[in-house]
C-alpha cells in the first residue's frame, strides 16, 4: 500500500513534469518526482524493519538499513541546489516573461534565433 | 600510486577555488591540469596497445567511493585529458579576464574526471550531478563577460542552460530509482553488482543514463543547447555533456580537431 502510494507520487511528479505548462510549476514538479524518489528509498530501507539503525548491543530489534538512508542524503542536497540554480534562472527569465509559459518563452526566442544564426 | 591517483582526483576541485584566492596561478593550474590528466591516463595504460594493470580503490569502508581506473577509463581519460588541453591552450588568453569561466572549466574537468573513474553507482550519480551543475553554469555564462550580449541572446542562453539541467536532472531521477533496485536486489551499488540486478533496475538505469547522454530520447536537449547556444564554447563542451556515454572515447578527440581550425571562440 505504502509502496503504491510511493509510485504513484513519482508517476504524479513525472506527468507534471510532462504536461504542465507553467516553469515553476514544471519545477514544483520536479520536486514532487524526486520526494517519491526520496521515499522509495526510505520504504526499500524500512524493509527489514523499521527501527532507527542505531545498534545498541541489549537490544534485538528489526532494525532499518542505514545505506539507502545514508545515500539519499546525498540526493536530497543535491535535488535542492539544483532547484535553487533553476529558480535563479526562472527568476531572471521572468523578468521579460512574466507569465513563464513554455510555449510563450520559446515563442518568443525562437523568433529571434534567425539572427542569432546569421550575424556570425 | 593510490597517493598520486588521490591527488588527481582532488586537484582540479582544489585549484578551481585557489584560482579565485590567487589569480596568477588561473593560466597554469588549467593548463597543468589537462597535461596531467594526460600524463596520468599515459601513465596507466592509456594509449593504444599498451597494458597496465587496474587499479581499485576503496575509499571509507564497505559502501564508500570505490574508484577503479581500467583499460577502458584511461582511453577515455586520455581523450578527456586531450579535449581539455586543447580548450586550455585554445582559451589561454580569455582566462585572465574570467577567471569565472576557468574555475568552471576546472571543476568541469575534475567532475567529468572522477565520473570515468567512478566504479559505484551512487559516485556515478553525485559526479554526473556535478558535471552537470557545472556545464550549466558555463551554458549560461556566454559572452556576459566580453558585454555583447543583448538582453536577449542572454536569455536564450538561460533557456537551454535550464533546459538541459532540467532534463539532466529528471533523468538522473530515474536513475536513482535504477540505483536502489539495484541495491535492493544485490545488496552492493558496485558497478559490478548490475550483472546480477532485476531487469527492471537495468532499465531504469539505462534510461536515465541514455537520456542525460541525449543518446535514447534523439533530439530531447542536445540540438537546440548546440545550435542556439552560439558560444563556440559549446563545441568544447559537447564532449563534456555526454561524458560515460561516449561509443568511442576517440569520438571526444575527433571532435576537438573538427572543431579546431574555426576561429576565435566570441
Amino acid at each position: 500500500m505504502l509502496n503504491a502510494a510511493v509510485i504513484l507520487t513519482i508517476f504524479l511528479g513525472f506527468w507534471g513534469v510532462v504536461v504542465k505548462r507553467n516553469l515553476i510549476m514544471k519545477i514544483l514538479s520536479m520536486d514532487v518526482m524526486s520526494t517519491g524518489v526520496i521515499a522509495f528509498f526510505v520504504i526499500w530501507a524500512a524493509r527489514s524493519g523499521v527501527f532507527t539503525p542505531i545498534y545498541k548491543p541489549w537490544r534485538e530489534l528489526d532494525y532499518a538499513d542505514p545505506v539507502p538512508q545514508g545515500i539519499i542524503l546525498t540526493a536530497i542536497v543535491i535535488g535542492l541546489s539544483v532547484q535553487a540554480l533553476m529558480l535563479v534562472g526562472v527568476m531572471k527569465l521572468s523578468r521579460n516573461h512574466p507569465t513563464l509559459e513554455v510555449e510563450s518563452i520559446e515563442q518568443a526566442l525562437a523568433s529571434g534565433a534567425r539572427s542569432t544564426f546569421t550575424d556570425d | 600510486m593510490t597517493e598520486l591517483t588521490l591527488v588527481w582526483v582532488a586537484l582540479p576541485f582544489l585549484l578551481a577555488f585557489t584560482t579565485y584566492l590567487m589569480p596568477a596561478l588561473t593560466r597554469p593550474s588549467l593548463l597543468g591540469m589537462a597535461a596531467l590528466t594526460v600524463v596520468y591516463a599515459v601513465q596507466q595504460g592509456g594509449l593504444p596497445g599498451t597494458t597496465a594493470a587496474p587499479l581499485e580503490l576503496q575509499l571509507l569502508d564497505h559502501f564508500g567511493v570505490t574508484l577503479r581506473i581500467d583499460a577502458n577509463g584511461t582511453a577515455m581519460l586520455l581523450a578527456h585529458g586531450l579535449v581539455r588541453l586543447g580548450v586550455a591552450l585554445y582559451l589561454d588568453r580569455r582566462f585572465a579576464g574570467s577567471r569565472f569561466l576557468a574555475m568552471q572549466l576546472l571543476i568541469v574537468h575534475g567532475s567529468a574526471n572522477a565520473v570515468i573513474i567512478s566504479a559505484d553507482l551512487i559516485s556515478v550519480y553525485v559526479s554526473l550531478e556535478v558535471l552537470s551543475i557545472g556545464v550549466f553554469l558555463l551554458l549560461t555564462y556566454g559572452r556576459r563577460a566580453e558585454g555583447q550580449s543583448t538582453v536577449e541572446k542572454r536569455e536564450r542562453q538561460l533557456w537551454v542552460g535550464l533546459r538541459y539541467l532540467f532534463m539532466s536532472n529528471v533523468a538522473m531521477l530515474f536513475y536513482l530509482m535504477g540505483a536502489i533496485l539495484v541495491y535492493v536486489r544485490t545488496g552492493s551499488l558496485a558497478m559490478s553488482s548490475l550483472a546480477m540486478a532485476d531487469p527492471t533496475a537495468l532499465a531504469l538505469i539505462a534510461v536515465g543514463l541514455l537520456a542525460k547522454g541525449a543518446i535514447f530520447v534523439a533530439g530531447l536537449w542536445l540540438p537546440l543547447t548546440i545550435m542556439l547556444l552560439r558560444i563556440r564554447l559549446s563545441r568544447r563542451c559537447s564532449a563534456v555533456l555526454r561524458p560515460k556515454q561516449e561509443p568511442w572515447p576517440w569520438c571526444a578527440a575527433v571532435r576537438l580537431r573538427q572543431s579546431w581550425p574555426r576561429g576565435c571562440p566570441t
